[in-house]
């Protein structure tokens, strides 16, 4: 009898233990685990724009005399720091922040392992590498690597080779060399390289703009091919891949399941949508956004968006610009982008 | 040693971070079928050459608590269940038949308790849905019970004989589903193997405890009670306590995958 | 008799058969969704130009938060120029009415939709094709009153139809008093798996994320075309999912739109939820069903998964069949199907699979959002399993009816527990 028992107790404390388990389950008192983030902005210079304030604040305590006697700067937590006029002669490793009140040069190869706050221009000379730089112009030559992100308000200009980290952005125009690699971009003319003769001719006329109106819903679905110079006055929905003719003009979106090829001198009124890849040949016009699901490929002189507004070029894997290529706006890639003197297509 | 610290946290540095939306886990496919084979093959044939010699044993041990309690002692037969498995053993004894009078107090009874659970106990409903279904099965078999007795089409030792053979599938299926549950998620070596074993080795005290306890109880209440027995009282109790143990697996998992300094095992493309 | 008994133990292993499929179809959405590459949503994209959207938030009596929801609106970063917010209220006995009154005088871009007269017709789909008539938006974005929009979700949302193929948009919802109590935590969990899971696996493998209703968007065109919402139908939701795709467009659900929920509290508020949805649900099977299957718009696969999402508030009710079918089958003696072994085999199966199918799409989904102590709720979803068949078995009886006799249906809104503050009652 005993033993019967005491197997009825065993069998309801092994009932018993899921019950037990789940009363360690959170209760009322605790705090929510997830947090929904109600506050961000949809902004491309968000980690710039958030030290920039941090730094103008802390900055403006500076008068602090014993915190500036310690070389510490209050911004999320004490930094040290140093201002770039005091920085010792022959330097080539820095491992404080850097605070520059004027022009900040730096003509030979150093690495700065802290943030480079420059009120007016920053110029990071060759082979340089540097976890983060903000200032109000920014210049880096060739072979430069910046770590995490790179700002300059009103421009940004680097030569070949550089390694721009996840983002370098600005508010005016990025003219990014060749043989450079990135994540994220965004101004309101990023340019790759030189832009040849005709497209710097061009570029003066592109004072055309496509109204957001105007760009054809009505819809054409699968098709496969746009001739050579033809004029499509819809929508382009398919489900195949897609080619678009040279000097074909859409006067609509585009989206295709697969894979896109807009050849040699296509126009795109709208936004070109692929879930494969997209291939644009040298010198095609897009007035709107470039998005795939895959990588893109855009050939030299190839103008992506329209002067005074934002459009986008994204990728979810890989990136490749050639030189000449022109966005208007934000350029960004998962799997890393390029920069190159010219884009084959197989 | 320094150099490869370095790099890690210059790596660390490199990456921005993003939130739950699209991160995941690269996938693991060889030491996914490893754990499945390391778990399930050598459970299986266990259970294929162990599971006659077990399922008599556990008999023979019910038999004893047969003759301690009732001073009766039922015997044990053998039928061939699966044609590659060694003969399962199951009781021959017909267990009790209840009167028409305690057939119609318990369905009553149920009838009332269903009424209960409903309407008044309403802060835990699914629990007393649950409730209310076992005691709607106690009702039909109770009515049952009272107009065709003399059809009811099991003993005692058939229901000795359907749970013997149901708990050789049930532990199969157990490892099976525990391991290939265990399979979609991201793993954290030996830890997902004694999940297995832990998960294991409570349900075959789990199931034998059960055995022994409903066997014994039916014999003293009745067969009328062997329906939400086998039905509400059966498989489903196994995945509660299935899902425990998984659920401390889990818990283990996202405590390891929200560490900082484990942020590498994300892919953040 | 033996037809009889034929016929059951045929039932029994049809519902093995349809438990298994669904036990897989979890699976592969758990390993998809831990394992592979996720297919983003478009919120990357920065653009200068964004569509002209009209918000629509239909309300009934809820005085207790509808200035939360407008001021989470009002401080969204969108051009106001190119937004409207329509608050519908809908019979509204409380001060709804005058608190958005309020509100509309001071923001010309709000506009309150009143809907006071007695002998109009009720409910969300009749008062959001109101509203749309009174807007020239090219997208209409719905909220419920209860949520709390966080500033750039606007956008988020707007920016899906750059792409011309998207009809609708579908964010996440989560749920602000999942600590509640053990209810809001399971439901939390079931978000989880839910959300993180299941519709960003279906989302990445090209299947049919659903449009839930709320913290999405689509195309008014495209619902207007065919003269708005089906008001007969509860689940206007589900509804419009299907039609976009058989006019040969996608759903877009995008995760990193959350947007907070408030969950039910108590089993009553939640069995009444659970039995609406379920009645909507196959309010939109019995339409869409053989629509659906012969249409050439949709690839097999997703075919596949549109009909199985189909059947979804369906399952239970075999389930429930299954139960007692196989209770009867036991009082018959007819426990050994095709075979003893087999028998044991398919109860097995259908017991396994059937029921815990969700949990490792739970789990998996517990992992990606950093949950923790909360998995260990999970045993009591088991329990929950028998509480969703019973009122999504009623609510299929519900949908039946409405079939049959072609009765309107009437709104009922799921109760609030949370007052202005945010503070529980």
């Amino acid at each position: 009898m005993i033993i019967y028992v005491i197997l009825v107790i065993i069998f309801l404390l092994m009932i018993a233990f899921p019950f037990v388990l789940s009363s360690f389950a959170p209760n009322s008192k605790e705090k929510e685990t997830m947090v929904v983030a109600s506050d961000n902005k949809k902004d491309p210079r968000y980690f710039a724009k958030s030290f920039r304030q941090l730094m103008e604040k802390a900055l403006a305590d500076i008068d602090n005399k014993e915190n500036s006697e310690k070389g510490i700067l209050i911004l999320s937590k004490a930094e040290d720091f140093v201002f770039s006029e005091d920085l010792e002669e022959g330097y080539t490793n820095v491992k404080k922040l850097v605070v520059a009140r004027e022009s900040f040069c730096v003509n030979h190869k150093a690495t700065f392992q802290k943030e480079i706050f420059a009120m007016d221009l920053a110029v990071m000379g060759e082979n340089c590498k540097l976890r983060a730089v903000e200032a109000q112009k920014l210049e880096l030559k060739d072979n430069c690597k910046v770590l995490r992100w790179a700002d300059g308000v009103s421009m940004i200009s680097t030569g070949n080779g550089c390694d721009l980290g996840k983002s370098a952005t600005t508010e005016g125009n990025l003219k990014i060399g060749i043989n450079c690699t990135f994540n994220k971009l965004y101004a309101s003319r990023i340019v790759v390289g030189k832009i040849s003769e005709k497209l710097s001719e061009e570029e003066n006329k592109l004072e055309d703009s496509i109204e957001y109106s105007s760009i054809r819903n009505n819809i054409q679905r699968n098709i496969k091919t746009v001739d050579d110079k033809a004029t499509v006055d819809a929508t382009i929905i398919t489900k195949h891949k897609l080619y678009v003719g040279e000097n074909a003009i859409v006067k609509g979106h585009i989206k295709s399941n697969k894979k896109i090829v807009l050849k040699r001198g296509s126009v795109v009124y709208g936004n070109v949508f692929s879930e494969g890849d997209i291939e644009i040949e040298a010198g095609c016009r897009i007035y709107g956004d470039v998005f795939s699901q895959m990588s893109v490929f855009i050939s030299n002189d190839s103008v992506i968006g329209q002067k005074d507004k934002v459009k986008s070029v994204v990728a979810r894997q890989s990136l490749v610009l050639a030189e000449g290529v022109v966005i208007y706006g934000f350029a960004g890639c998962e799997y890393g982008g390029k920069t190159t003197y010219r884009v084959t297509f197989k | 040693m320094a150099k490869k610290v370095e790099q890690q946290e210059n790596n660390e540095k490199a990456h921005i971070f993003y939130r739950r939306d699209y991160r995941h886990v690269n996938a693991r496919p060889i030491e996914t079928i490893f754990l499945l084979f390391v778990t399930v093959v050598p459970f299986i044939y266990l259970m294929i050459e162990k599971y006659g010699d077990f399922a008599y044993w556990l008999n023979k041990k019910t038999v004893g608590l047969f003759k301690e309690l009732f001073g009766i002692e039922p015997a044990i037969n053998k039928v061939k269940f699966f044609p590659f498995t060694a003969p399962i053993s199951y009781l021959e004894i017909s267990g009790k038949t209840p009167g028409f009078t305690a057939c119609l107090i318990i369905a009553v009874l149920s009838l009332f308790l269903i009424l209960i659970c409903l309407q008044i106990f309403t802060q835990n409903k699914p629990l007393m849905i649950y409730i209310s279904i076992s005691l709607f099965i106690t009702m039909i078999s109770a009515l049952y019970f009272m107009f065709f007795k003399d059809k009811f089409p099991y003993t005692l030792g058939s229901y000795t004989y359907l749970y013997m053979s149901q708990q050789f599938v049930i532990w199969c299926m157990v490892a099976i589903i525990t391991s290939v549950s265990l399979a979609v998620l991201p793993g954290i070596y030996g830890f997902d193997f004694l999940t297995f074993i832990g998960i294991m080795v409570y349900s075959i005290l789990f199931g034998s405890v059960r055995y022994i306890v409903f066997v014994l109880g039916l014999n003293f209440l009745s067969n009328l009670f062997m329906a939400p027995v086998y039905f509400m009282f059966g498989i489903f109790l196994d995945f509660l306590y299935i899902v425990a143990i998984y659920a401390v697996y889990v818990r283990k998992v996202s405590d390891v995958y929200s560490k900082r300094k484990e942020q590498g095992r994300w892919s953040w493309s | 008799m033996e037809l009889v008994i034929a016929i059951m133990k045929g039932y029994f292993v049809v519902t093995v058969i349809v438990m298994i499929c669904y036990a897989i179809r979890h699976y592969i959405f758990s390993y998809n969704r831990m394992f592979y590459k996720q297919k983003v949503s478009y919120r990357d994209i920065y653009d200068s130009e964004y569509p002209k959207i009209a918000v629509l938030i239909p309300m009934h009596n809820e005085e207790l938060v509808v200035e939360n929801v407008l001021e989470s609106l009002l401080k969204c970063d969108y051009d106001r120029d190119k937004m409207e917010i329509i608050p519908i209220n809908d019979h509204s006995d409380d001060k709804t009415g005058e608190i958005l009154d309020k509100y509309s005088e001071k923001y010309n871009f709000v506009k309150v939709l009143h809907r006071n007269e007695p002998d109009q017709l009720r409910g969300k789909p009749v008062g959001l094709n109101e509203a749309m008539e009174l807007t020239d938006a090219e997208i209409i974005i719905v909220f419920d009153a209860d949520y709390r929009p966080s500033v750039n979700m606007l956008k988020k949302l707007a920016t899906a139809f750059k792409d011309p193929q998207v009809g609708a948009v579908m964010g996440r919802v989560i749920p602000i008093n999942a600590n509640a109590n053990k209810l809001t935590t399971l439901l939390n969990l079931e978000r989880t798996g839910g959300y993180q899971v299941d519709q960003q696996a279906r989302y990445n493998l090209g299947l049919i994320p659903q449009y839930g209703g709320t913290v999405g968007g689509f195309r008014k065109e495209l619902l207007l075309e065919n003269g708005g919402f089906d008001t007969k139908i509860l689940a206007e939701d589900t509804e419009l999912t299907y039609r976009m795709y058989l006019k040969g467009y996608t759903v877009v659900y995008d995760n990193s739109a959350e947007c907070y929920e408030e969950a039910p509290e108590t089993w009553t508020v939640r069995g009444k939820q659970i039995r609406r949805w379920s009645r909507g649900h196959n309010e939109v099977m019995f339409k869409y069903f053989w629509k659906f299957l012969f249409c050439n718009n949709i690839s097999i696969l997703q075919k596949i998964d549109g009909i199985m999402l189909l059947f979804i508030y369906f399952v239970p009710v075999l389930l429930f069949i299954a139960l007692f079918d196989s209770v009867g089958l036991f009082f018959l003696g007819e426990m050994n199907i095709v075979g003893t072994w087999m028998a044991f085999i398919a109860l097995g199966f259908y017991n396994a699979w059937g029921n815990f199918a969700p949990f490792y799409e739970i789990s998996a989904g517990a992992i990606l959002d950093g949950l923790k102590k909360e998995v260990y709720a999970l045993p009591l979803l088991s329990f929950s399993f028998y509480f969703y068949m019973w009122y999504i078995m009623r609510g299929f009886f519900d949908a039946l009816i409405d079939v049959f006799t072609s009765r309107n249906v009437t709104w009922a809104k799921t109760k609030r527990f949370k007052n202005k503050e945010g503070e529980a009652k």
